[in-house]
């Protein structure tokens, strides 16, 4: 054979294959022309969807599920102790405040949230919706205030939800922990540039995930973190330490010209129970009776829109909606626990709600034996391995 | 071809779920391109990611001319080549002098995604000027004609040819004094 065709055969043969976040990145991009098309989706709203976002439920809704979805990050490293870095440059530990945005997945597709931490209060602020929400870590509560209706909603996010969130601030404190006591175990990513500051990487792996932290070279400061699950990346970045703050825009108080509206919510536990009602609201409401192609944090964050719109168009109550609305994003919340605490496949891509014989979602925990399998009328079995779908 | 020629009618009346299938249709040649020609995946996945992205905005007047693929690749060849000029400049520019340029392919995270013959071939491409990986990727990978590459370059046939020669040249060359060898592509030659 001629060794210009052998070169030629061998390049062919090797092949890299679109990954699963590529699949979702792309298809998200898709799937929001899509829906701006509709006229019911845009991350950064202008004005005139402001209007229409605020004739709906979906802010309280949105908001509550983005607080199930965006807070559970922090579960791995809660379970698994401090993560081992090295080298990494001047040590923070008593910052008084921590302000930083944090996102899930692609930056461009995704909502961005934005915190401020006094101790352990946190006021935060997102990039599609009005919602303010000040969460107390301590007490766990969280106080929901809607500016353009002045009112205000206590919820209880005693459970996985509080603590996650408290892990996600510690973590910024260990960076800086770490670097002192075990400067061997980093890898160097090297330079780049962010936002027209050079930045110097480090990698640490462990726990089934890695953590990547990118300090500024001019500041030695933290100025971005990547904490990488096994099917989902959240970011945190423009990170800053001990920024003045007022300390009343964390107050858990509801403010002046506020009414408090009462309402019997819990964030609590996240479990498979509260996945499987996502499922049900992905499939029923959003996607017209099938299930989505993919499922993700990052999807279902872009989803919440139409979410909204959806229950708008049902009439539903106020109640009633946030109540979906509530369901659907400790779902979600318990899917990205198991992102970091197990393993899981979803299959529902083309499957009909309704089919009991299909399964479109399987997972387990850690080194079960057996899977915890969901089939498309939301029933859930537990499989062997060896019977499990190849 | 037909099935394409389905799919783009459907774009251009504004079905976007044609772009699902378009994508799925396309993807592991475009990822395999687009790190082909960068020698890495993260770049590789921007770029793939981009051109689907700009490729929603021709929706309603987009005309097929030659075949999907080839437009796709294409597109891919574009955006990967400015990537690249960035990328150059970014490891040669004013962020650090002193620092010495690194392979792409010797960057942690890159070795850690790569797969390993995937590494193997792109320290090997990664050696070619990049005119010439480009030619002989786009030739391999994307079963363009040398006039269409010619035409994506903006040189002469002759000269399309002579890079895709000097290329097959050079990874022979590399095949036989490296690691390479281990993939067997000259029978009798022990590796």
């Amino acid at each position: 054979m001629r060794p210009d065709k052998n070169i030629i055969d061998y390049m062919k043969s090797v092949r890299i294959k679109a990954n699963a976040r590529l699949d979702s990145r792309v298809h998200s991009g898709i799937d929001r022309a899509l829906a701006e098309s509709q006229q019911t989706i845009k991350v950064h709203m202008e004005p005139n969807r402001r209007r229409i976002f605020m004739k709906n439920p979906i802010r309280k809704i949105a908001a509550a599920a983005m607080v199930a979805i965006t807070s559970t990050a922090g579960i791995l490293f809660m379970l698994g102790g401090k993560p081992a870095f090295a080298k990494v440059i001047q040590p923070i530990l008593h910052a008084r405040t921590v302000v930083f945005d944090f996102f899930v997945g692609d930056e461009a597709a995704s909502a961005v949230m934005h915190d401020e931490v006094v101790g352990s209060r946190i006021r935060r602020t997102f990039s599609n919706m009005p919602t303010v929400l000040v969460l107390d870590l301590d007490k766990g509560r969280m106080l929901t205030l809607d500016p353009p209706s002045k009112t205000a909603v206590y919820m209880d996010i005693q459970g996985p939800l509080v603590e996650g969130t408290r892990s996600i601030m510690k973590l910024v404190q260990d960076i800086v922990k770490e670097i002192e006591d075990n400067p061997g175990q980093v890898q160097d990513l090297g330079r780049r540039e962010m936002n027209g500051r050079i930045a110097v990487g480090y990698q640490v792996k462990g726990y089934g995930t890695k953590l990547h932290i990118w300090a500024d070279v001019a500041t030695a400061t933290p100025v971005r973190i990547e904490l990488y699950g096994s099917q989902s990346v959240t970011v945190l970045k423009n990170i800053e330490f001990d920024v003045p703050m007022d300390e009343s825009l964390v107050s858990m108080d509801v403010p002046a010209g506020y009414a408090e509206q009462k309402a019997e919510l819990s964030m609590g536990n996240l479990t498979e129970q509260d996945f499987v009602e996502s499922l049900r609201v992905w499939a029923q409401l959003i996607n017209g009776g099938a299930f989505p192609d993919t499922v993700s944090v990052e999807v279902a964050m872009q989803q919440m829109p139409v979410l909204g719109a959806k229950i708008g168009q049902m009439n539903l109550s106020a109640e009633e909606g946030t109540k979906t609305g509530v369901a659907f994003g400790k779902g979600l919340g318990f899917l990205q626990m198991l992102d970091y605490q197990g393993e899981w496949h979803y299959a529902g891509k083309g499957v009909t709600f309704g089919d009991a014989k299909t399964a479109v979602f399987w997972y387990r925990k850690g080194d079960a034996k057996t899977y915890r399998v969901i089939y498309g009328d939301l029933h859930v079995e537990d499989v062997e391995l060896d019977r499990m779908p190849k | 071809m037909l099935d394409d020629k389905l799919l783009i009618w459907q774009f251009n009346r504004g079905r976007v779920e044609a772009l699902h299938r378009i994508y799925e249709k396309y993807k592991h040649d475009l990822v395999t391109l687009a790190a082909s020609l960068l020698t890495d995946l993260a770049l590789a996945e921007d770029v793939v990611h981009d051109v689907f992205i700009g490729f929603i905005r021709s929706s309603g007047r987009f005309q097929l001319t030659g075949s999907l693929k080839g437009y796709l690749s294409t597109c891919v060849a574009n955006a990967a080549r400015n990537c690249n000029k960035a990328e150059w400049r970014r490891r040669h520019g004013a962020i650090d002098e002193a620092e010495p340029p690194v392979s792409v392919a010797d960057n942690p995270i890159s070795q850690v995604v790569l797969d390993e013959e995937f590494g193997r071939l792109s320290r090997a491409l990664d050696q070619l000027p990049y005119e010439q990986r480009e030619v002989l990727v786009l030739r391999v990978y994307a079963g363009m004609t040398f006039a269409a590459i010619a035409a994506q370059q903006n040189v002469s046939i002759y000269t399309a040819q002579g890079r895709y020669r000097y290329a097959l040249d050079k990874m022979r060359s590399l095949f036989m004094r490296s690691e390479l060898k281990t993939v067997k592509l000259f029978p009798g030659i022990p590796a």
